[in-house]
């Protein structure tokens, strides 16, 4: 990070700690897992945002697959709207997937997915919401929901603090609020490692619908840039496969223009 | 390096500086069941080179180098298979078993709200997966039947393709000055025999059968074809409106008889398509479907008194599809088609409704490094059809391995059925650059 840009972030920080609910100095501890999660909610993203994120893939036999992406979002009112052009390898060159987040979690995303090979653009169902995004071992709500959390989910209780790097972490817990929602996520139990500076989790941990330990999403970077608290690196590890996935942003810009048109299927169509 | 670009009309763009080339390389082999023959054994390279001139203008080009050393599909120097393209859209044949292909050739320009895509290239229309009715703007080839991706195996034409939206709708107008049409072998693994297709000439005795040159178009304008399509989305349903004024792709195979001889002379008729698709998805299932009626379809007859072995009339057909994702790794999507004639009449060589069906089951496996599938056409007439297994591996970033086969069945004088002796396992690798 550029040294002008270093001074900023300490600032925004700064700012953005001293303005989050419930963090006055000493009174951390007395927050309820609502409260923890409402914070981690209201950080700000940001109307739009540009931005290229590398996926590394790697599996139990340490052989990694590397996938490049452009990506744009942008939100519309509530309404978040996503678009990601795969530009390597060659054979994925050119897919594209296109989604629409309505802000009503009872209503399915609409999704498109542009495959070169059908030159078609195809609808595709909202998968379920814990089901892994294209090859990677992030669910599909992470990858939308970008390091916040659908609070209507779960029931969260504080767990007290926990010293992580050095770092004085929120400990949150949320179990399914209902059946539904467990099956949707495919989770029982989920704790967040919340950094009360950052307003997001460092390390997350999901538990299967048996209990058992499924997979751990840990945040590996994090800038502020153009103001707004960015993560740039985070690593999933599904330690039932022994695979994992690590997600680095780079280029990340929340001031270029990102028009309301780029969010259409003809342009996924048309590609970058 | 990509860099983010605003441009003119309120698009962004992600614009390379400079040339760019990749492409694929892919060996290919496909040994026959019955008689373990060799049917395939090619080498396919497809670079594709792009750039940009200005950042509201970049191009591509790709082309097609094939070599086919089994040179079974299109048994010696295929030349006259010209015949089906015109004089700007051929293959340059080296030799029985190499040819070299111009595939795509276009200019992306982007001009205050409209996009314009000028050159050779594909377009692609509708929302069924194999079984079309709307995907009608490009010819296809036929060199290995219906097996192989559509990307592969359409023909790029040379058209100007413009599109501009008017609030949340989509319009497309197509210009197509290219008068190239299906690629059907003449001979060959896959030369066509079902009489649904070809004409059943019994000449009297002392009587020759000929077939004559085909007459193609080519007038400029006149000739030439014109598409309009308006696309949308509405309360969560994809829609398109299309209209495809064109000559269509297949030959008619007109008969002339004299008591010297019958000469079969393929032409070309023009006919108006228009219709329109729908898609929307509803929990973990996605239903699709398109409609079509063609003002003028040509089937063969064997009428005795239809003088020269063609009916014309109109047909109305359509497909519905449902994909039914069981999990972000298994789907499972099938399909009908139905086309049915608007008049019948005696000794049609095909039914007045037709159907066909598929099936397609697709599983992932290993974070989608490894997936399979198997894909089963059903002609609801024939009894016919064709199952197709196949399976691709990931190896690294640039290698991927297939593996596959397809195995015909049924009335051998049925579309699928006619191969029934050209079943086939095939192997690949591809190497992505």
């Amino acid at each position: 990070m550029r040294p002008a840009l270093k001074l900023l972030s300490a600032a925004v920080i700064a700012a953005t700690a001293s303005s989050a609910p419930g963090l006055q100095a000493g009174a951390q501890d007395a927050m309820t897992g609502d409260e923890i999660i409402a914070m981690v909610n209201a950080r700000p993203d940001g109307v739009q945002v540009t931005r290229n994120f590398t996926l590394e893939l790697t599996n139990r036999q340490g052989d990694t697959r590397r996938e490049e992406t452009h990506a744009y979002r942008r939100y519309f009112g509530e309404e978040k709207r996503t678009i990601i052009f795969y530009t390597e390898p060659t054979r994925v060159r050119g897919t594209g997937f296109l989604t629409f987040d309505y802000p009503d979690p009872s209503i399915d995303d609409d999704q498109w997915l542009y495959l070169p090979a059908l030159r078609k653009v195809r609808r595709i169902s909202a998968s379920d919401r814990g089901d892994f995004f294209l090859g990677t071992d992030f669910t599909y709500e992470e990858i939308k929901k970008e390091q916040k959390v659908e609070a209507s989910d779960y029931v969260f209780t504080a767990k007290g603090t926990e010293m992580v790097d050095g770092r004085e972490l929120l400990v949150v817990e949320g179990v399914p609020s209902t059946d539904a929602v467990a099956r949707e996520l495919g989770v029982s139990r989920v704790v967040w490692r919340v950094d009360p500076e950052m307003q997001l989790s460092r390390k997350t941990v999901y538990y299967d619908q048996n209990g058992n330990l499924a997979r751990t999403v840990t945040i590996e970077g994090v800038e502020i840039i153009d103001g707004f608290i960015t993560t740039t690196q985070l690593l999933a590890e599904n330690h039932k496969t022994g695979h994992s996935s690590r997600i680095s942003f780079s280029g990340t810009d929340y001031e270029a223009d990102v028009p309301e048109s780029l969010f259409s299927q003809a342009r996924l169509r048309r590609g970058l | 390096m990509i860099a983010a670009a605003a441009l003119p009309g309120g698009v962004a763009r992600a614009a390379s500086s400079g040339l760019e080339l990749r492409g694929e390389a892919t060996l290919r082999t496909a040994i026959e069941i019955e008689d373990g023959d060799v049917q395939l054994g090619e080498l396919l390279v497809e670079p594709e080179l792009s750039g940009e001139v200005t950042p509201e203008i970049s191009w591509t080009v790709i082309g097609r180098l094939r070599i086919d050393a089994a040179d079974e599909l299109e048994p010696g120097d295929p030349g006259p298979q010209d015949g089906f393209r015109s004089p700007v859209n051929r293959r340059l044949f080296i030799g029985d078993t190499t040819d070299l292909e111009l595939r795509e050739a276009y200019a992306d320009i982007y001009a205050g709200q409209w996009f314009v895509r000028a050159g050779k290239q594909q377009v692609v229309w509708g929302q069924a997966d194999g079984l079309r009715v709307l995907d009608q703007v490009n010819p296809l080839s036929f060199r290995e039947f219906i097996m192989g991706d559509f990307e592969d195996r359409r023909i790029p034409l040379w058209m100007v393709n413009a599109e501009r939206s008017f609030g949340g709708v989509t319009a497309q107008f197509l210009w197509i000055p290219d008068h190239s049409y299906d690629e059907v072998p003449a001979d060959g693994t896959y030369a066509v025999t079902s009489p649904l297709l070809r004409p059943q000439i019994r000449p009297q005795p002392g009587q020759a059968v000929r077939f004559a040159e085909a007459d193609r178009p080519d007038r400029l304008i006149v000739d030439d074809d014109y598409g309009v399509r308006l696309t949308g989305f509405s309360d969560g349903w994809d829609w398109s409106v299309n209209a495809l004024y064109a000559y269509g792709d297949g030959q008619v195979l007109r008969q002339a008889r004299t008591p010297q001889a019958v000469t079969v002379t393929p032409d070309y008729e023009r006919t108006l398509l228009t219709g329109g698709s729908v898609s929307n998805a509803f929990g973990k299932a996605t239903v699709r479907a398109e409609i079509g009626y063609v003002t003028d379809r040509f089937v063969l007859t064997n009428d005795p008194q239809d003088t020269d072995g063609i009916f014309e009339t109109g047909e109305a057909s359509g497909v519905i599809g449902l994909d039914y994702q069981v999990d972000a790794d298994l789907l499972v999507s099938g399909q009908v088609f139905a086309g049915v004639l608007t008049d019948d009449a005696p000794g049609l060589v095909r039914d007045q409704v037709t159907g066909t069906a598929s099936l397609l089951v697709r599983q992932e496996f290993l974070n989608d490094t490894v997936e399979v599938e198997g894909l089963l056409l059903q002609s609801l007439n024939q009894g016919d059809g064709l199952v197709q297994l196949g399976a691709t591996y990931k190896l690294t970033d640039a290698v991927t391995l297939a593996a596959g086969a397809d195995v015909f069945y049924g009335n051998r004088q049925g579309l699928f059925g006619q191969f029934g002796e050209a079943d086939r396992v095939t192997l690949a690798v591809t190497y992505g650059f």
